[in-house]
Order: structure tokens, then C-alpha cells, then sequence
């Protein structure tokens, strides 16, 4: 396997308990405030659409089952949800690689919408208490938002890029 | 090229799809055994957090040491005004001191007349605030106290002011407090100068709503509000904040305690009440006696009495005296019989 697939798997687990220990820092955030946008979903979406090998399942679904864990939400099941999107949009890859910004966006959006009223419509009908929809809502169009930070993020500072034509893997495959 | 790409599709993907496929499986009966059996998978949460949370302390601390140095530098850039408003308070407080400190000694004179015991059991730990989990679905702190402090689960927590929350979910050196605006927490209150009984729901806004009122037409903005002790759980007496209407009408609760800056917590001891199961001792002083001990016990103190006040009469009296601690015997063995059973159940 690539060295530098390794080293961005690291960097991604690196980058997910940064956002994580952010959430639990005691901010002055009050209680009924603006629901941050869900960074780290946005994240994995970006680099599953740049660079699907940087970010396996498996990572994925242990990364957010933390988050889960640590910011006190069900446990498993946005992980789960989180898992399913992913591997959706990487199924999408090879065809997400024609398309421009706007349309990889309007994707991402669909997905993030999708896992946020799949997690919603689960929780109601296991009578678990949900937030508001208003808040719900904040917290799907900020996560959206978040996406295009993201992926100019991790573009310009982490060089994370759809591979070119011509890029091939060690063994000289195609990417 | 294209054909090994082919094959290792062909071989890998079935595999991968299994491998990713039960993943999910697993997280959803993780959620699922969450949603059936929440306090185990809360007590492994908190483990969790107890490992994890404390080793981010050092990095913890320069962040909250920062982000304290520049609120301290907004107050310092706008002194002038917060002098101002210091001189305007320190007025209002001062016959708010002169109105407390005749209320003390009204109250001193009353609780003196009354001859009131106040619970001296009620002591407390304080904690660090560690972090907080502020999200739409838990309202939720962690302090750095845990059970080897002796903390345990449902004790409430104030912030030397006004209540905070509750313990739930305890570990060694961490425990969680759920917040009284946390869409899970319920807190049973009394309204003061109507004295009715209500329950604080939290509901994810910072200012919890008070439900199964009986007459909400008796109570007014600004009426204070108490933790009333019901169901044994809460102290009573603490304070919790004041009523005030929301833009839908609905009565809610400013809370007293400053949501905005919870460093340090108290977590009040509760010595859980002794529960009272048997009846009998509540009524002996009435006009039944129902256990056989307590018909003995009657019965050789009258007999004490006799002999004390007439010693002659002792002869004369003591078969008689046999002959009712027998007959009482007999008749008290079947209610004795009886009584056995509500304790056994309790």
C-alpha cells in the first residue's frame, strides 16, 4: 500500500479528534443556540469524492461512532447512517469525477439531507426525544454550507484532489 | 491491465461489501441496544469518557485559559461602562443588603419560634467543570469528580446560586450532568408565592417550560421557583429561578444559575430518605396495638405500674393480668399473621 495513503488515513483521524475536542471545549455556547454544522460528515463526503482510498469504511465508522460516543448523541446510529452515505457517494466516484463543483456539490447536499431526515424519521419512531425541526434544519443547511469550506480546504491546504488522467497507483494501475 | 483491474474487482468487492455491510449491522444494534437497555450502554459511554476526556486535559487547559483571556480583555476595553453599571448595582444592592438582612432576622425569629431543624446531612462536593457537550440532543457537562468522590447517580447539582442539573452517568473520575435545559430532564418544582407543585421539562431551549400546572392562572412572571423535593430524588428548597412567558404564552423558568459561565459545580450529598415500611410504629401511640411485641411490652408496664403503686395487689392481680397477656396473645397472632404479609411485599 501507498506511504501516503497511510499518512493521510492518520491525518484524517488526526483532523476528526480535532473537530471532536473543538465540540467539547467548554465555549461559551448556550443551550438553545445555533446547532454547529457536522464538519466531520461534511469532511469524509469531500475526501470520499476526491480521494475515496484516504478514507475507508471501516475509519469512517469508528471515527464517527467516537463522536458519537463523546458528544453524548445515540450511540451507532448516525455512525451508521454516516457509513451509508458514505459508501453511496463512493459508489458515485468514477461518475462524480466529470462532474463540476456545483454538481459534486448539489450531490453531497442530497446525501447530507437524506442521512439527516433518515436519522430524524429513526429516532421518532423509537420514541427517542429529537430536536427541533427548526434546529434539525440550522443544522442540515449549516452542514451543507460547510462543504464547499471544506472541500477548498482540503484542496488548497491538504492537497487532497481528484486524481488527474494520467495518475497512476504504485503498481501502475489507474487511479 | 483492465482485466486484473476486473478480477480484483471481481474478488474484492463481494468481500468489501460484506466487511462494510456488517459494520453498519453492528452500529445499529449498538444504537438498538442503546434504545433497549440505555443504562448499559450510558455506563459503557461513560467509561468511554472517563479514558478519553481526562488526556485531553492538556490540551484543554491553554484553550479555556485563552479563551478566558480575551472575555477578561472585552471587560477590560469597556471599564468605563462596566464601572458605571457596577455603581448603579452596588446602589440596588445595598438596600437590596438592608431589605436581606431584616428578612434574616424575621426569618431567625420565625425559624426560632417554629423550632424548625434544617437538614444537617446536606453537604457538598464541588467539580471542574471539564467539558460540555452542547448539542440539540443533550444538554450535558462533564465535572472531574466521579464515584471515587463519592458522587452518585441523581444528585443535583447547583452552581452555589441556583440548580444546575443533575448526576447522570457516573464514572471513576468523570461524571456527566444532565442540565435542567437538556430535553430529558425533569425536575419537580414548587412556585413560591402560590405554593403549587410543578414539573421543570428542559426542551433543548435555555429557558426549560413548566408543565402539569393546576391553575396557571394563580401564577405571574416573575414568581420564584424552587425545587419542591417530590419523589425524593431533588433536596427541596434550592433555588431554581424565576417564571417568566415565552413568546408562545407558555409559562417557562429563567433559570437562576449563569448558563453562560459554569466553571465550578457543587454536587449537593443527598442522604436518601429512610423509607418508612412498617405502619405499626406510626400507630402504636393511637388507639390499636397491632404486633404482639407491643402488646407485651403494653402489658408489663401496666403490670410495672400496679406493682409500683399497690404492692399488695400484686397476687391478687398478676394471674389476671397472665390470663389478658394470654388471651391478647391469641387474639394478636392472627393480626400479627396478617400484618406479616404488606411488610413482605414492601
Amino acid at each position: 500500500m501507498d506511504q501516503s495513503v497511510w499518512s493521510y488515513r492518520a491525518l484524517y483521524v488526526l483532523i476528526a479528534g480535532t473537530l471532536i475536542f473543538a465540540r467539547l471545549l467548554p465555549l461559551p455556547d448556550t443551550a438553545g443556540g445555533i446547532p454547529g454544522p457536522d464538519l466531520l460528515f461534511a469532511l469524509t463526503c469531500v475526501w470520499i469524492v476526491r480521494r475515496p482510498q484516504y478514507v475507508p469504511p471501516v475509519l469512517v465508522g469508528l471515527v464517527i461512532l467516537t463522536a458519537d460516543l463523546l458528544l453524548m448523541r445515540p450511540p451507532g446510529l448516525w455512525a451508521a447512517l454516516v457509513v451509508v452515505a458514505a459508501e453511496y457517494l463512493r459508489s458515485r466516484t468514477r461518475r462524480a469525477r466529470e462532474m463540476n463543483f456545483a454538481l459534486e456539490w448539489a450531490y453531497a447536499a442530497v446525501v447530507i439531507s437524506l442521512a439527516v431526515l433518515a436519522q430524524r424519521v429513526v429516532l421518532i419512531v423509537l420514541a427517542v426525544a429529537v430536536p427541533r425541526l427548526g434546529s434539525d434544519l440550522l443544522f442540515l443547511l449549516l452542514t451543507v454550507l460547510s462543504y464547499p469550506v471544506m472541500a477548498f480546504l482540503s484542496h488548497s491546504l491538504l492537497r487532497v484532489r481528484r486524481p488527474g488522467s494520467a495518475e497512476t497507483s504504485t503498481l501502475g494501475r489507474r487511479i | 491491465m483492465a482485466r486484473d483491474r476486473k478480477n480484483e474487482a471481481l474478488y474484492t468487492r463481494p468481500i468489501r461489501r460484506i466487511a462494510v455491510g456488517s459494520m453498519v449491522v453492528l452500529l445499529v444494534i449498538l444504537f438498538l441496544i442503546w434504545r433497549i437497555d440505555s443504562p448499559r450502554v450510558e455506563r459503557f459511554r461513560a467509561q468511554f469518557v472517563d479514558r478519553v476526556v481526562p488526556s485531553f486535559d492538556w490540551a484543554m487547559a491553554p484553550v479555556t485559559g485563552l479563551l478566558r483571556m480575551t472575555d477578561d480583555f472585552q471587560s477590560y476595553a469597556r471599564i468605563y461602562e462596566q464601572n458605571q453599571e457596577l455603581r448603579r448595582e452596588l446602589q440596588q444592592m445595598k438596600a437590596w443588603k438592608e431589605a436581606a438582612l431584616q428578612l434574616e432576622q424575621k426569618n431567625a425569629k420565625l425559624l426560632d419560634l417554629n423550632n424548625v431543624q434544617l437538614d444537617p446531612k446536606l453537604t457538598y462536593v464541588t467539580g471542574v467543570v471539564m467539558a460540555d457537550a452542547g448539542s440539540p440532543f443533550r444538554q450535558s457537562l462533564l465535572l472531574n469528580v466521579g464515584s471515587r468522590d463519592g458522587i452518585k447517580d441523581g444528585w443535583a447539582t447547583t452552581d452555589g446560586l441556583g440548580l444546575v442539573g443533575r448526576v447522570s452517568g457516573v464514572g471513576q473520575r468523570t461524571a456527566r450532568v444532565i442540565l435542567l435545559t437538556d430535553s430529558n430532564s425533569r425536575i419537580p418544582v414548587t412556585l413560591q408565592p402560590s405554593g403549587q407543585r410543578a414539573l421543570l421539562t428542559g426542551d433543548a431551549t435555555s429557558l426549560p417550560q413548566i408543565d402539569f400546572l393546576e391553575s396557571p392562572e394563580l401564577v405571574r412572571p416573575g414568581d420564584r421557583v424552587v425545587s419542591s423535593g417530590d419523589g425524593g430524588v431533588f433536596p427541596s428548597g434550592l433555588l431554581v429561578g424565576q417564571v417568566v412567558q415565552g413568546r408562545d404564552r407558555r409559562m417557562r423558568v429563567r433559570l437562576a444559575a449563569d448558563y453562560e459561565r459554569l466553571e465550578f459545580l457543587r454536587v449537593l450529598r443527598t442522604v436518601p430518605r429512610v423509607p418508612i415500611t412498617d405502619p405499626g410504629g406510626l400507630l402504636a401511640g393511637g388507639r390499636t396495638l397491632e404486633t404482639p411485641a407491643a402488646v407485651n411490652e403494653a402489658l408489663a408496664e401496666a403490670l410495672n405500674e400496679t406493682a409500683a403503686s399497690d404492692p399488695h395487689a400484686v397476687e391478687e392481680k398478676a394471674p389476671a393480668a397472665g390470663a389478658v397477656a394470654t388471651e391478647a396473645e391469641a387474639v394478636a397472632d392472627p393480626a400479627a399473621a396478617g400484618d406479616d404479609h404488606p411488610a413482605e411485599g414492601g
